[in-house]
């Protein structure tokens, strides 16, 4: 598979929160991901455009920029808005940290994004705008299933 | 995304049907509310079996029910959560207080 990319973008409207999640989740589609990837996927790029939506603009129009990269098996997504920044990113990424608790936001974006994706990355700076940065490896074997795997081939080996 | 109900002896059975995002949410609060609000059983399990694609914004809105059914003391349970709707699920911690059954 050749190295892939695209750019996307939209309002800054809940209207788009299914558009976004089901395009990133189409583009992986040729990387073979697993439907628990690929729904991980959706999840944590939900919760970045919907934190766009909600947050960065306190309700006035903004714009969202998605962009995506797959490269072999790694793909890479980074959502941006133009809003009005995060003050202190450490404390956003907390479990359960709100700054909207009378909409009944519960304060798990960030945490979702964080155990969905092999990684993430917030660049913000107040005025100007935030910046998520995901990246997850498609069929990473986990180690128990290796070492399963490697038994199974020495027993048949051994007849 | 649709929200149904049915009576089971001293349940409410209520199911979120489709996806649960900020989106569809103020739909669900208001709906989820004339539901409960109504209902004359003790109990309320949440059935989400149908649900096929939630994120935080789904915890916000239980959470915000759960609260209400508090002040009238009417304990809430989850049934039928899969995939990353039950990670979500478990990362928030939700079961601790609306616990899981079987559906
Ligand atoms: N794009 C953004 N622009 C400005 N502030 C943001 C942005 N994204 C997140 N934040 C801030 O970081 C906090 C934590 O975000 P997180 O997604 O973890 O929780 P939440 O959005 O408040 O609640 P939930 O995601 O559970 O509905 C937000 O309350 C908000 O203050
Ligand atoms: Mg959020």
């Amino acid at each position: 598979m050749k190295d892939n990319e695209f750019v996307l973008t939209l309002k800054a409207l809940g209207e788009n929160e299914s558009f976004a999640r089901t395009v990133v989740a189409a583009f992986c589609l040729e990387a073979k991901p697993t439907l628990e990837e690929l729904s991980d996927i959706k999840t944590a790029v939900s919760e970045a455009v919907t934190n766009a939506i909600v947050h960065a603009y306190d309700g006035a129009d903004g714009k969202i920029k998605i962009k995506c990269k797959i490269s072999k098996n790694k793909l890479t997504i980074e959502v941006s808005d133009f809003g009005k920044g995060i003050e202190d990113v450490e404390k956003a990424k907390e479990p359960f940290y709100t700054t909207r608790p009378e909409e009944e936001r519960s304060g798990m974006g960030f945490t979702v994004m964080e155990s969905f994706m092999d990684s993430l990355e917030i660049t913000s700076k107040l005025g100007v705008g935030t910046k998520v940065k995901m990246t997850k490896t498609f069929g990473v074997v986990e180690p128990k299933e290796n070492f399963e795997r490697e038994e199974y081939a020495i027993a048949r080996r051994n007849g | 995304m649709q929200i149904f109900s049915k009576v089971n002896n001293d349940y409410l059975v209520v199911f979120l049907v489709g996806e649960l995002d900020h989106y569809a949410s103020d739909f669900a609060r208001s709906k989820l509310d004339a539901l409960l609000d109504r209902s004359t059983q003790s109990k309320i399990i949440v059935d989400v079996s149908g649900l096929e694609f939630m994120d935080s914004t789904g915890i916000g809105v239980l959470l915000g029910r759960f609260n209400k059914m508090k002040a009238l003391k009417k304990p809430m349970f989850i049934a039928g959560a899969k995939g990353s709707v039950d990670k979500v699920f478990t990362m928030s911690g939700i079961y601790k207080i609306m616990p899981k059954i079987a559906g």
